[in-house]
């Protein structure tokens, strides 16, 4: 009776906490999705667009969604300048969009440069967005007044928990499998029950390693990092090594998950060793997938296909056809990344059929999300549309924190739709 | 008005809603109030008082930084010339009076 109540209070706890997640996720991706629909606006115009993200990782997460959306031209500054010659060279061809990462300080030179030369920005036919951190806008509202005055919108991010969101879809390499949300759920009340009654070491291992699983799936980044530190500490104690391997990916997948990719290089790193040690295939694979993720979000595809290769390989030996089917998926990215988008399609409906003959309800969704992008690069504009509302049914139907971002997907697809069709 | 206007085309409105245009304004006047130092704040308010907005001597240049960031205005009407904070700013104004 007095587990009934107990789990019953977890349940409340947990139906009030999520939405609380959902809101500060929702923050961030609500003010991105406004720089979306301006730079659409903007199209083949120039426009300067200010945006302030303080930590470079998160900037660099936000960059590389957008450049999946839009030709993006990347240009760093140091000094002044770098900007005055890049706006001067007027060497955009193809570019939809400027992007500016501004250094930690406005020095006088720089200050200079934006004030002096601001209209140049209007000039280049093509819009800008300038990335800054707080103190920087501060200092050009002060000291760059005129270039302030002659900026279009500003936007300010806070970076919350799981502000990465909108990043392209990816396959991760997780091994947990579940239906819905509710399931998600259940499965997260039994081993909280669990662990309170567990003895066994070992065993508590293994259920915190589930719960890290589980709350990383849900979004809530700080109780999963609690579950698996735990688990790490747990194992290190009792030297079972297999739970070290795997929370430390995990952890991995965290620091990713946050931006922190040397951390996540680190931690993937430590785990393959142990793996390798162990003779662990299955996982080894796992990790090269991972590690072959962080190099084609650092933008190394080279280096990214030859571990997604070799992760396949492995995989393939033992019949892991979840595994396989990751691969495939994270291949197809990078031929999309690459512009060889008949490739891509070609491995995403392997992916998407391999995850279907094994009802991965999560893999179908991210393929198909992933997809619907493909579909949307081509111009197919109502195809991309059904599948990226196919994959929004099956990220609510999970709980999925995607949702969020197939939502944002799919009304930015409905907008187009509709703009095409009054053009017609 | 920019970002109001953007804000209600992102959410599918034919017109800017009140709620666009105070989301606005509401981050427009949290960026001055965070930027803004106190000797900045006490001027505005020296400004607003007597609509006047002048330097103390060659060195200082806190009023000239107002009037280049907007923070204040000047305006000419048959009165002459005259200067107020940003009338988008004067809920700051009032708040900033309250510390005073």
């Amino acid at each position: 009776m007095e587990d009934a109540r107990v789990e019953e209070a977890k349940a409340e706890a947990a139906r009030i906490e999520e939405p609380i997640l959902e809101e500060e996720r929702t923050e961030d991706l609500e003010e991105i999705d406004t720089i979306i629909a301006e730079l659409e606006v903007s199209r083949g115009r120039g426009n300067l667009i200010l945006c302030v993200v303080n930590a470079p990782a998160y900037r660099d997460g936000i960059i590389r969604a957008l450049s999946r959306r839009f030709r993006s031209k990347i240009i760093p500054v140091q000094e002044g300048e770098d900007v005055i010659q890049s706006l001067k060279s007027g060497d955009f061809d193809g570019v939809e969009v400027l992007v500016w990462t501004m250094p930690e300080k406005l020095t006088e030179d720089l200050a200079d440069a934006l004030n002096n030369f601001r209209e140049l920005f209007y000039d280049a036919g093509v819009p800008s967005l300038v990335f800054s951190s707080q103190s920087f806008l501060d200092d050009v509202i002060r000291r760059a007044p005129d270039f302030w005055r002659y900026r279009g919108n500003y936007h300010e991010l806070k970076e919350r928990d799981g502000g990465l969101a909108f990043e392209a879809i990816k396959a991760l390499s997780t091994s947990l499998r579940y239906q819905n949300k509710e399931d998600l759920l259940r499965r997260k009340r039994i081993n909280e029950h669990l662990l309170e009654k567990v003895k066994d070491e070992r065993e508590a291992a293994k259920i915190l390693d589930e719960l890290g699983q589980i709350s990383y799936l849900l979004g809530d980044y700080d109780r999963a990092s609690n579950y698996l530190k735990q688990e790490l500490k747990i194992s290190e104690e009792i030297d079972y090594k297999k739970g070290v391997a795997s929370s430390l990916h995990q952890l991995g997948m965290l620091a990713q998950a946050t931006g922190d990719l040397i951390e996540a290089r680190r931690l993937y790193g430590e785990s393959l060793k142990i793996k390798q040690d162990l003779g662990d295939k299955s996982g080894v694979a796992s990790s090269l997938h991972q590690l072959g993720m962080l190099a084609q979000d650092e933008g190394d595809l080279g280096e990214a296909r030859r571990l997604y290769d070799e992760s396949l390989k492995i995989k393939q030996d033992p019949g892991d056809k979840s595994g396989v089917a990751s691969s495939l998926h994270q291949l197809g990215m990078l031929a999309q990344d690459e512009g060889d988008l008949g490739e891509a399609r070609r491995l995403y409906g392997e992916s998407l059929k391999i995850k279907q003959d094994l009802g991965d309800k999560s893999g179908v969704a991210i393929t198909l999300a992933q997809s619907a992008l493909l579909e949307e690069m081509e111009g197919k504009l109502e195809r991309s549309l059904d599948l990226i509302r196919e994959a929004e049914k099956i990220f609510l139907e999970l709980g999925s924190p995607t949702a969020l971002q197939a939502r944002q997907d799919r009304e930015r697809l409905e907008q187009k739709v509709l703009n095409k069709k009054m053009h017609e | 008005m920019r970002d109001a206007t953007i804000k209600a085309y992102r959410n599918k409105r034919e017109t800017i809603a009140k709620e666009d245009v105070e989301s606005a304004l509401e981050k427009l006047r949290r960026t001055y109030d965070r930027t803004l130092t106190e000797a900045h704040k006490r001027r505005a308010l020296a400004i607003h008082e007597s609509k006047e907005a002048r330097d103390l001597d060659k060195d200082d240049g806190i009023s000239r930084e107002l009037l280049f960031s907007l923070t204040a205005v000047e305006y000419e009407d048959e009165n002459g010339r005259w200067c107020d904070v940003d009338p988008l700013l004067l809920p700051l104004v009032e708040k900033w009076k309250m510390r005073e």
